[in-house]
Formats: C-alpha cells, structure tokens, sequence
C-alpha cells in the first residue's frame, strides 16, 4: 500500500541517527538479567527526575521518595542556604530511616533508633553516648549523598555523589528547547498513580507515539490527532536530543468538539484540541496544526507542554514486569470562573484518557513473556520506541 | 426532591437535590460517577449543561478564592458537570469503556 503523504514522517525521520529498522528484540523486556544490568547501567548513571521544587518552598521543608530501582529512599530537604540536597534516608548508625514521614518541615532529623542526629545539610550534629564511640570521626558519618541538582525547578537525583556529567549537559538540547517555558507560574492541579504489572519500557512505549490514538482512545478523542488528512496521527515534527526525544502531536483541525469541550474554551484552555496559545518552549517546529508536545527525558521522564498546562510522567521500574507511575498536572492560576471550569475539564478529560492509556499495557506483557511473540514490527511512526530501546541497549552495552 | 440543607444562590435553588454530587474533591466527585449508573448521570447531565453559561457568568462576579458558601456549592455544581460530561457525551458509561481497572488507579485529590 502506498503512503498518502510524506510531509509528516519525512521530517521525523531526516533528524534520526541510524537506530535500523529491524523488528524490536523481545529479550530487554522480559529478561530479569538485562533489568538488573539497567539498573546498574541506567538507572544508577542517569540524573532522574523526583520533585518540583515548589514542593518544598522553605529551608527545613523535606520530602521522602522511594525509588524502588535504586533499592532506596531519598531524603530531597531545602537547606537554610535555599539549595535542596538530597540524601539516602539512612541513619548511618544502623540503617534506621531517618525521616519517617513521606514529607514536613524540621530543623534537623534525628533517628528514632538510637537517637543520632543530622543537621539540614546532612551532617552528624550529635549521637547520646558519643564517648562510647572511641574511633568514631562525627564527619564520616553524616547522611550519604545523592548528586543533586535543579533545572527549571524540576529536581534531579543522581546515584553517584558525584557523576562524570552534571545535570544540564546530561539534559542537553532537550533542556533547552523548554528552557523559555514558564514552569514556576503553574499551579499543581492533580495526581494520579498507579502500579501495573507491565516492564517500565512497556509502559513508557504506550506514551510516545500517536499511532495508538485512533484506537486506543477511540472513546475519548479518536479523532483529536487523526483524520481525513492524517488519518495515522503522524507526528507533525520530532527531534532526538541525544538519549532524549521531543514529538510534536498534529491536531485534526476538523475535529468535533462536545458540548463541555466547546464550554471549556469559552472560558480558558483545555487538553481538549482547541485555540493556540503562545508561550515560549511550546511547538518549536511551528506547526501549523499544533497539539502538544511530548518531551521525554531519558530514561524514565516526561513534560508534556501544551496550550496553558502541562503535565508530567514518572515511570519507575520496580521489577522486569512490574512498575509504577505518577502522573501530575500543572496549570496557570484560575482567575476566574470560567477558567476553573475549564481547568477541570483538562484533568477530568486527560484522567479518563489515561484509563484508556492503561488498559495495554498488561496484555502486551503477558505476550512479550508468554513466548508467543519472538519480536515487535515497529511502523516509522513509532520512532520514539524504537529511540528508546536504542538507548536503553547503548548504556546497557557500556562499560 | 430537594435537600434544604445545600445553600445556592437564588435562581439555582432548584438544583440542591444535586447536593449528594458536590463534593469538594475531584477525588470524590470521580468516586460518585463511577458508583452512579447512567441514566442517572444523564439526567444530573442534562440538569447542568443548559445552565451553566448563566452560572458562570453569575459566579464571576465574585472572587474565586473567596466565594460566599452558596456560590461555592454552585462552583462544585459546573465542576460536577465536567466530571459526568465524558460518561455521557464520550464513554456512554459510568467507567471508561475497556479501561484500567478503577480501584487500581489512584487519584490523590
């Protein structure tokens, strides 16, 4: 069958390194070996997303996230010096936690062991019956380090205390593409989570490409991002940033807006396909029939920009065949009205899209693992996937 | 069937047999859609869309981090709107058709 047009995919595939174009190996997603080699290789050498740091707007703020791939808890706490740290939730007395809350505010920690305590910035300020400890040097004891660092208020964790790249050249051109975008005037507005019995690449695999659309979101907006004239949902425009990637979504100008769709813009901005809106970071190709942006940093990050909201992923493996992943949804401050009608609109339409987004993702599993399957046909319209796992086999492969 | 003790402005006094909807979480409200059958959806549906331009711009005229205890109930009223508009303009369903199991994705506020 021949091809209707080549305007959409030619631009895409112009900027791609040579990734081949062979069917996809099963073996990454299904292999408990190749998932403990990711975890060495991937998920302990690259800076990974694990808050926004209006989440801890004060010095003496915490928050506690649990990393299941790293097989540890971070402590991220804003020192008196504004600077969020970030450490392993760990007395380094006996392995007590060290923070027992998943977030608060405190002047130090002090473990609810033995009672050694830790200053804001990780230090070893004290321990009852230190005299009993004759060798012990307090500064070689403090909390253990993770790198930690900040772009555009999105906090970023790094196993090593000290890794051979910093944060912004690891982020690279990926960065600056959104550097413009405003993320500190947006107000979190939702949350959504879940744990799925899916391989993490699965799971991302179901966010990068629009192919899916059309069907999998056939009661929600089948007809956002396919049409008459692209009836496959071709990207309008990608870019690969390194190991990361960024995916203009085409919106189908003749799409048929519902009652509550053509009501939410009336009054403001919804993910429901509808007016531009212009702000730096958005749409850097200039497409004419602009949605969104899905911008995902490697390995396991996604901001996805679009018309006054944004809205991020996590996806954190926990084993071969099973994740998590968090979801929030950030927008500009409600002045109005009309425009906390439309906010809601946006969530409510995106949390029921993810239902759907969801629904896959097992199925997909239990097949790559059942044997049944021996690869994945990729189409050129799934060019993001097949980055992904190019990568993920690149830093797998390292050293 | 009215329930008295759900404050609205005058004008929307009768829409408080919806009070049961307006619940302050979006948490909530998506609870409430995904226990209701539909046809009782649409009829909460078909009570709001044709009223809520007019109380949108009433709600305006008010500042909306600070609306009096009626009008707030009325704000929860259009966002009760948006929650059950997708089970019956989208989904012809309570829950999403063919979609992640509900008790399995966790919505936090």
């Amino acid at each position: 069958m021949t091809k209707p047009e080549e305007r959409f995919h030619t631009k895409i595939t112009t900027q791609m390194p040579d990734m081949g174009t062979a069917p996809l190996p099963i073996e990454p997603y299904i292999s408990a070996e190749f998932f403990e080699k990711e975890r060495e290789k991937i998920f302990r050498r690259a800076w990974l997303e694990v808050a926004r740091g209006e989440e801890l707007p004060n010095p003496g703020d915490y928050v506690v996230r649990e990393i299941e791939v790293l097989k540890t808890a971070v402590l991220l706490v804003r020192g008196d010096d504004g600077v969020v740290r970030g450490f392993h939730n760990v007395c380094t007395h006996r392995g007590m936690a060290v923070a027992i809350c998943d977030k608060g505010h405190a002047k130090g920690f002090i473990c609810n062991f033995h009672g050694w305590t830790y200053d804001l910035e990780g230090r070893l300020k004290g321990m009852p019956g230190e005299e009993y400890f004759p060798n012990l040097d307090r500064a070689d004891y403090g909390l253990r380090p993770l790198a930690t660092d900040t772009w555009n208020g999105f906090v970023f964790v790094h196993w090593e205390p000290e890794p051979k790249m910093g944060l912004r050249e690891f982020l690279g051109d990926m960065a600056t593409q959104l550097d413009e975008y405003p993320f500190a005037r947006f107000n979190h507005i939702a949350r959504y989570s879940a744990r799925v019995k899916a391989n993490w690449k699965t799971f991302i695999d179901a966010f990068h490409e629009a192919y899916h659309v059309m069907m999998v979101h056939r009661h929600t907006v089948p007809d956002a991002c396919a049409g008459q004239e692209n009836p496959y949902g071709l990207l309008s425009s990608a870019r690969i940033y390194g190991p990361h990637h960024s995916g203009s979504v085409w919106v189908n100008p003749a799409h048929t807006p519902t009652p509550s769709e053509t009501l939410a813009w009336k009054y403001g901005m919804s993910f429901a396909p509808g007016d531009m809106v212009d702000l730096p970071g958005l749409n850097p190709d200039n497409s004419p029939n602009w949605w969104f942006d899905i911008n995902v940093f490697f390995p396991n990050f996604f901001i996805d920009v679009g018309p006054g909201w944004y809205f991020t992923y996590n996806f954190w493996p926990v084993s071969v065949d099973e994740s998590t992943w968090e979801m929030n949804i950030y927008q500009l401050d409600a002045e109005s009205a009309g425009q906390k009608f439309a906010q809601e609109h946006t969530k409510v339409l995106l949390r029921d899209i993810l239902y759907e987004d969801l629904s896959t993702l097992e199925f997909a599993q239990k097949a790559m693992g059942s044997g049944v399957l021996k690869h994945l046909p990729l189409s050129e319209m799934e060019i993001a996937v097949r980055h992904q796992l190019h990568t993920v086999q690149e830093w797998v492969n390292r050293p | 069937m009215s329930d008295t003790s759900f404050a609205l402005p005058e004008g929307y006094r009768d829409l408080a047999w919806l009070g049961d909807w307006a619940l302050p979480t979006e948490r909530g409200r998506h609870g409430k859609r995904i226990a209701t059958p539909l046809p009782e959806i649409q009829r909460v549906y078909d009570a709001l869309l044709p009223r809520i331009e007019p109380m949108i711009a009433y709600l305006d005229q008010f500042p909306i981090n600070d609306l009096p205890p009626a009008e707030a109930n009325l704000m929860l009223l259009a966002l009760v709107f948006v929650e059950v508009s997708p089970s019956v303009e989208l989904l012809h369903s309570p829950t999403v058709p063919d979609g992640f199991e509900p008790s399995r994705f966790e919505v936090h506020f």
